[in-house]
C-alpha cells in the first residue's frame, strides 16, 4: 500500500461561512481525529487533498505545528455535479493496531454463464475488512470463471488468505442471471388511469349507507 | 406508464427545486448512469420514452434501472376556462429531478454501447444530461 505525504494548517475558525471562504480560496476544510485524541480542524489545499481520497492509502500528515501524524482518510464530502472536494476526514492509525476498512471487490476472468447468454452481475462491490494497516490490500480478487448461468458466489466462498472479512459470509458477491426477455412493446400491460387516494374510498360508502 | 397505485392526496402543491440532488447522486447498481444537470419535472411518458429508447438500443443482454418514480401530479385547467373555481384536474404525473441525480443506471453491456443507448435516452428528456460511470471509490472523478 502508497504511503502518501499530506499537509494541513490548523484551523481555528468554524461554520458554514469560514468554509465556503476556505474552499473559495482552493482550501478545504478538514478534521483530524481518532486514538482517544481530541480532534483537529484543518485546513487543506483542494488539490492535494483530493489526490489522497481514492483508496486506503497510509497517509503522513504534517502539522503546520511541526506535529507528524499517520492517518488515513475515513470520509470524503463531495459536490453531487462536480465531484469536487467538500470536506475530509482524517483518522489517525496505530501501525500496529488493526483497522477496519472498506476494499473494493474486483471480478477476475469470464464467467462460464456469459457465453451462454447470462449476465454477470456484481451484487457487492466492497467488503469490510480488518488488517494491519501495512497489509491492506488494494482490492480483494474473486475468480468468477466457473460461474454459470443461475449460479452466485458468496463472500464466504472466496479465499482471501490471512485478511479477515467482516461482511456476513453469505452475502453474494456475483451471480450469473438469464438475459430478460424483451417485452413485447405492443402488448398492453393493464394501465392504471387514475391511482386509489387512500381514505376516500371509505368516505364515498359511508356517504352511500 | 409509470404512475403511483395509491396516494395520499390527489392534488399537489408545486414546490420548489431549490440545490442539487443530496439523495441518488451516485451509480448505486449498474456500471454507468445518465445524471441530470439541470433541475426538471420529467413527466411519465419522457422517462418511457427513455426506458424504451435505452432497450431498443442494447436489445438484449443488459439491465437497466429507472430510479426516478413520477410520483407528482400536476394538475391543468381545461382550455378556454375563466380564471378561478379552484384548482384543476390531474393532467400527468412526474418526477422531481434536480442536479446531480443518476435517472438510469445500466450493467451488462459495453461502454460504447451504454455511451451511445444514453445519448438517444437523454434526447428524450427535456434537461441536460451527463454520461457517468461507477465511481470505484470516493473521490475517483467519472467525468465522460
Amino acid at each position: 500500500m502508497d504511503r502518501l505525504q499530506l499537509k494541513a494548517d490548523i484551523r481555528e475558525q468554524k461554520g458554514k461561512g469560514v468554509a465556503r471562504q476556505l474552499r473559495r480560496e482552493g482550501l478545504v476544510p478538514g478534521v483530524l481525529y481518532g486514538l482517544n485524541q481530541e480532534p483537529v480542524n484543518l485546513k487543506l489545499d483542494a488539490k492535494e487533498a483530493s489526490r489522497v481520497t481514492g483508496g486506503n492509502a497510509i497517509i503522513d500528515l504534517t502539522l503546520s505545528n511541526g506535529d507528524k501524524e499517520t492517518v488515513m482518510v475515513k470520509d470524503a464530502q463531495l459536490e453531487p455535479v462536480k465531484k469536487d472536494l467538500l470536506h475530509i476526514d482524517l483518522y489517525r492509525i496505530n501501525m500496529d493496531e488493526k483497522v477496519t476498512i472498506e476494499v473494493p471487490v474486483e471480478l477476475v476472468g469470464t464467467a462460464a454463464g456469459t457465453r451462454e447468454g447470462g449476465i454477470l452481475e456484481q451484487i457487492l462491490r466492497q467488503v469490510e475488512v480488518e488488517c494491519l494497516p501495512t497489509n491492506i490490500p488494494d482490492k480483494i480478487e474473486v475468480d468468477v470463471t466457473e460461474l454459470t448461468v443461475g449460479d452466485s458466489l458468496n463472500i464466504g466462498d472466496v479465499n482471501t488468505g490471512d485478511i479477515t472479512i467482516l461482511t456476513d459470509a453469505s452475502e453474494t458477491v456475483a451471480t450469473v442471471v438469464a438475459p430478460e426477455a424483451a417485452p413485447a412493446e405492443d402488448a398492453e400491460e393493464e394501465e392504471i388511469t387514475e391511482p386509489e387516494v387512500i381514505g376516500e374510498e371509505s368516505d364515498e360508502e359511508e356517504e352511500e349507507e | 406508464m409509470l404512475i403511483p397505485k395509491r396516494v395520499k392526496h390527489r392534488k399537489q402543491h408545486r414546490g420548489r427545486m431549490k440545490g442539487k440532488a443530496q439523495r441518488g447522486n451516485k451509480v448505486s447498481f449498474g456500471d454507468y448512469g445518465l445524471q441530470a444537470l439541470e433541475p426538471a419535472w420529467i413527466n411519465n411518458r419522457q422517462i418511457e420514452a427513455a426506458r424504451v429508447a435505452i432497450t431498443r438500443k442494447i436489445k438484449r443482454g443488459g439491465k437497466v434501472w429507472i430510479s426516478i418514480f413520477p410520483d407528482k401530479p400536476v394538475t391543468a385547467k381545461p382550455a378556454e376556462t375563466r380564471m378561478g373555481s379552484g384548482k384543476g384536474a390531474p393532467e400527468h404525473w412526474v418526477a422531481v429531478v434536480k442536479p446531480g441525480r443518476i435517472m438510469f443506471e445500466l450493467a451488462g453491456v459495453s461502454e460504447e454501447l451504454a455511451r451511445d443507448a444514453m445519448r438517444l435516452a437523454a434526447h428524450k428528456l427535456p434537461i441536460k444530461t451527463k454520461f457517468v460511470k461507477r465511481e470505484e471509490m470516493d473521490g475517483d472523478s467519472n467525468e465522460s
